[in-house]
């Protein structure tokens, strides 16, 4: 991880759920989510396809796959490592996402899990509504 | 149809295909039994075909795959919702 110290990020709330804005780079193409909702009760980030097609990420013959299953049935995903994740100034190299339609008629293009935000050590701050993170 | 069988039948390719039998296992999911639903040149036209029917059918355990992966490792997550 790489970024300033003690650097906070704004959060927007969409139907009381925390979103943030995050900017990708893969193979030195850029893309910025608008809406990824933070979410402490999922263990892995998750990127929403049709957006990260527009950068070309697609699966690549071998690319893990994975099983999403619970309610409302079962949903594909492949894991792909992402060269740069920026939140703001702070920024997470070669990091490894799932990547899934994401069709849950509600706007989000992703959500970050307890893996991204333990490896920026998040401070989710509700009051202010900024997440903080202390290198 | 085993992936073993499925990749002398389809070599070199990309494949939307079905668990028709499936079992999970240490974070695994293990597919026993696969129909193939179409073959693509592009995994893009292959995940463009699963959101068609996976929109209309979300129970259905769909994967897109390529046939030069000898094993088929599938990792498991298991998803209960966003309450809103």
């Amino acid at each position: 991880m790489v970024g300033d110290k003690n650097m906070k990020y704004p959060i927007k709330l969409n139907d009381n759920l925390p979103f943030v804005k995050l900017k990708l780079i893969h193979n030195d193409k850029e893309l910025i989510l608008k809406n990824v909702l933070i979410d402490t009760g999922s263990t892995k980030s998750v990127f929403k396809e049709n957006l990260v097609e527009k950068i070309n990420i697609k699966p690549e013959p071998e690319d893990i796959l994975g099983s999403i299953r619970g309610i409302g049935g079962t949903e594909f995903v492949y894991i792909k490592q992402i060269d740069l994740l920026y939140l703001d100034n702070t920024c997470v190299r070669n990091f490894k996402v799932d990547i899934g339609e994401m069709d849950y008629d509600f706007d989000i293009d992703g959500i970050l899990g307890m893996d991204f935000l333990l490896k920026i050590n998040a401070i989710i701050d509700l009051n202010n509504l900024i997440i903080k993170t202390i290198d | 149809m085993k992936w073993s069988e499925v990749r002398d039948k389809y070599p070199d390719t990309w494949v939307l295909f079905e668990a028709l039998e499936a079992h999970s296992e240490n974070g695994k999911r293990e597919i026993k039994d696969i129909s193939i639903l179409n073959t693509f040149d592009d995994s893009s036209k292959a995940t463009k075909m699963y959101r068609e029917i996976h929109k209309k059918n979300p129970q259905r355990e769909l994967y897109v795959a390529h046939t030069q992966k000898k094993e088929l490792e599938i990792r498991e997550r298991r998803w209960l919702g966003i309450r809103i």
